[in-house]
């Protein structure tokens, strides 16, 4: 499965861009940018919020990556500042994969902004406050001391900082939108999740993303489920649908493309358009997920796409190896409810507050 | 240079190029101020469908499911190639128009702001 499932593309090409890249821009890639710079967004959030719900298997699995963790950045940043001293010609070789592996491991870190914000039943904090306190103060910090080298700010930390406001909104989109085709729940939040978000995002929430939602709930309560049955246009660099929008405006699809030996390339941003045109020889050879089922590469070993009643959206579901109406979908109707209203008591109905 | 690579010379299998769609070209389609739907869609068509039966035909299966769609007056739709004002013209194909393959497309319907003005 996770080398099928559409959205696991996103983590595999981030991976197997760093293994491909050799040696050194790998220890950058991993060990300094992903597991130093940016760890404490991944693992601070991520473990925290499974303690404060009670999942003590993910805390345990958690508190022993990070001891693995602490290993990695050390040697991450020493090994960082080791190149920096032999040479003055390595500066802006390894600002360019600082700049790079920022914004690349930036994009991945959208998962587990939605993840923090609506998928916690009882929420640690928000995505934005994880970005203040676990990037701009102790990332910030960290770049300070790498400025006696010559290192600077990743390309693109204002960015990411435009963006705290809105990007798990936008990402809880994307999953409301194409549910129907993944392999877990999804929902639209209820009244009291979306006073939290409103509180907590009180430019953006009420104004941008509380409308799309309520109408969804509305849909849903209808029967009338509502899911986009039209696939999506994907990034090709972060491999994530183009969901993510203008830096200085909320309300309009971030569109960026470049041109490469006569053909179009597409992006969510300029931060991935950089790291194509950095070495566009590489990401030419992406795995789009939405490109390859319209090739025709994303149905079971034997399936006849001409047969009469072929239903596409089936194949690939069945390609992905997902349990049809238990894996995907409405959560609200779906196994997993029904199995923990059995197994707590509660009462998970919409309309009611979920009781953590 | 265009990878960093063992050995000079290095290049990579274009995984997109257009002989892979089965006689279809790839049009992405984006309705601007309906973030409802996400992003952009994508659509492998043909060249020498005629724009016009894009509209009639495609998007109401994309996007009538929106409660503005119904409400679209199509003659004053405002179209976009690659973010770039452009008129199409409904008879002629695709192609005739100037889209080929993973050309971008969007359009904006003037009054129309989504689902209680949120531009969803």
């Amino acid at each position: 499965m996770h080398d099928r499932v559409w959205y696991l593309s996103v983590p595999k090409s981030y991976f197997e861009d760093a293994m491909s890249a050799g040696p050194f821009e790998f220890i950058t890639a991993i060990s300094f940018s992903f597991e130093y710079v940016l760890t404490n967004l991944l693992f601070m959030p991520f473990m925290s919020g499974a303690a404060y719900n009670g999942d003590m298997a993910t805390v345990t699995f958690g508190f022993s990556a990070q001891s693995d963790e602490s290993r990695h950045m050390t040697l991450g940043l020493e090994v960082v500042k080791f190149i920096l001293e032999q040479d003055p010609d390595n500066v802006p070789i390894v600002q360019k994969w600082v700049d790079k592996w920022f914004w690349r491991g930036y994009r991945l870190l959208t998962l587990v902004a939605m993840m923090m914000d609506y998928m916690l039943p009882k929420r640690v904090m928000s995505w934005s406050e994880a970005w203040e306190m676990y990037f701009e103060k102790n990332g910030g910090a960290l770049f300070e001391d790498l400025a006696r080298y010559g290192i600077r700010m990743p390309k693109y930390h204002e960015v990411a900082s435009k963006e705290k406001s809105r990007i798990s909104h936008e990402a809880w989109a994307i999953f409301n939108n194409y549910g129907h085709a993944a392999n877990f729940n999804v929902w639209a939040p209820k009244q009291d999740e979306m006073t939290w978000l409103a509180e907590k995002y009180p430019e953006t929430f009420d104004r941008l993303y509380r409308p799309r939602f309520e109408w969804l709930a509305e849909q849903e309560k209808q029967g009338k489920r509502w899911f986009n049955n039209t696939l999506p246009m994907l990034c090709q660099t972060c491999q994530i649908p183009t969901a993510f929008t203008e830096p200085d405006d909320p309300t309009k699809i971030c569109y960026r493309e470049t041109s490469y030996h006569g053909m179009k390339y597409h992006f969510c941003s300029d931060g991935c358009k950089d790291v194509f045109e950095g070495e566009p020889e590489k990401y030419v050879q992406a795995w789009l997920p939405v490109h390859q089922i319209y090739q025709g590469n994303c149905f079971p070993e034997g399936t006849d796409p001409t047969v009469e009643g072929f239903n596409p959206l089936a194949a690939v579901l069945d390609y992905y190896h997902i349990d049809v109406g238990a894996d995907n979908g409405e959560f609200n109707t779906s196994p997993d409810k029904a199995n923990w209203e059995r197994w707590t008591g509660q009462d998970l109905s919409p309309g009611e507050p979920k009781v953590a | 240079m265009s990878v960093v690579a063992l050995a000079p010379g290095y290049t990579g299998t274009v995984m997109d190029s257009e002989d892979r769609f089965h006689g279809n070209r790839l049009l992405y389609i984006g309705w601007e101020d309906h973030l409802l739907f996400c992003a952009p869609v994508c659509l492998p068509l043909p060249g020498a469908m005629p724009f016009g039966a894009l509209v009639s035909d495609v998007l109401p299966g994309v996007y009538g499911s929106h409660p503005d769609f119904e409400k679209v007056d199509w003659s004053k739709v405002e179209w976009f190639d690659s973010g770039k004002p452009f008129t199409p013209d409904a008879k002629k194909s695709l192609a005739e128009n100037g889209l080929g393959h993973k050309s971008v497309i969007r359009f904006r319907t003037p009054g129309l702001e989504g689902i209680r003005g949120s531009r969803s």
